[in-house]
């Protein structure tokens, strides 16, 4: 009978999976029964109920929760300092912004931005998630890594982070771990990032540039959650249908 | 428009008795099956039982009951209790409705 519980989803059968097991120890099953389970599976997948949450309480990190915010505060600064500072650096000869700090700044800005977002997003998930977490980080550090070497190398890290970002922070919300505000804040603002690179960064336009400056705008947000507090695992999971 | 039980589709029924069976006391799924057999006759297989179990829990109409081994109960919550109270009324106020409550919250004949 518990072989049936294999047609449910992963996080299906992480939250339920031993409750039903106890619920059929119970007494006899019948073939109703299993016919039941089946139709369960169906409708666990085509209407899923859980989306990674479990009840247990959040697993032991090795790294608590400010110390995440803070990162995500660095990350914050860092990419939006790198940003200014195209502002305040001398042109070159030939009239173009530098662009050299602002690189600087926004590969630091990535492993701390998207190893606050892979940990904490994750928090209230199944062990799935928490791998998920870490290799959030391990890809970051890498598209940070892409700013450094010359074009095209760094359009890798400058399109894939917002792009990164914005999936983690509406997995974050979806987990229950972040508010719903938070995720359309960083999709918009990797949208922005999107179109300031789109809208062409050699030009140096002064809006172009402010398109790219707002991702700072979500990291200090998700610093100021994290440092509120309050464990992140008590936001309530995004509802969804039926 | 449809109620927030309604709105669960096949899940809508056995998901209003088991909120029903929590309003006197948390209960573990085994025996919520079991009160719902007992009082209404009808016997809620395990997918259906932890389909409406999944459902109520998401819109946090009831709760578990933490607890490091299973089985673990589940409670209703005040959004529940809420909820339920207002579905009562509203099928009170519908004669076709009423009779459809009271068949799927009282013993089988």
């Amino acid at each position: 009978m518990t072989r049936l519980l294999r047609l449910y989803p992963r996080a299906w059968r992480e939250r339920y999976g031993d409750e039903v097991v106890a619920l059929l120890e119970e007494r006899p099953t019948t073939l109703l029964d299993e016919l039941d389970l089946i139709r369960g599976a169906l409708d666990a997948r085509l209407h899923p109920q859980v989306t990674g949450v479990v009840a247990a309480p959040e697993r032991e990190r090795p790294v608590n929760q400010r110390t995440f915010g803070f990162m995500a505060a660095a990350g914050g600064i860092a990419w939006i300092v790198g940003i200014l500072s195209i502002f305040v650096l001398p042109r070159d000869v030939a009239g173009s912004r530098s662009l050299g700090l602002a690189m600087v700044g926004m590969a630091l800005a990535m492993p701390l931005i998207g190893a606050a977002l892979g940990d904490l997003g994750t928090r209230q998930g199944s062990a799935t998630s928490a791998r998920t977490g870490h290799a959030v980080i391990v890809v970051s550090i890498v598209l940070g890594l892409t700013l450094l070497p010359a074009w095209p190398v760094f359009l890798f890290g400058l399109f894939g982070f917002p792009i990164l970002a914005a999936l983690l922070a509406i997995r974050g919300t979806r987990n229950g771990v972040f508010p719903t505000w938070f995720a359309v804040v960083a999709s918009i603002a990797g949208l922005g990032v999107l179109g300031g690179i789109g809208a062409d960064v050699d030009a140096g336009r002064d809006q172009t540039l402010v398109l790219i400056a707002v991702v700072g705008v979500p990291a200090l947000l998700l610093a100021g959650l994290a440092l509120r507090g309050t464990p992140l695992t008590s936001t309530t999971p995004m509802p969804g249908p039926a | 428009m449809r109620s927030a039980l309604e709105s669960f589709g096949r899940f809508a029924r056995p998901a209003q008795q088991i909120v029903t069976v929590l309003t006197t006391g948390p209960r573990t799924p085994a025996l919520i099956r079991h009160e719902i057999g007992a009082r209404c006759g009808t016997d809620v297989g395990p997918g259906t039982l932890f389909g409406a179990l999944a459902r109520l829990e998401r819109r946090a109409f009831i709760e578990v009951i933490p607890a490091d081994r299973v089985p673990r109960a589940y409670r209703l919550t005040a959004l529940g209790a809420t909820t339920l109270e207002a579905e009562l009324g509203a099928l009170a106020g519908s004669p076709s409705a009423t009779h459809g409550a009271a068949s799927s919250l009282s013993p089988a004949r």
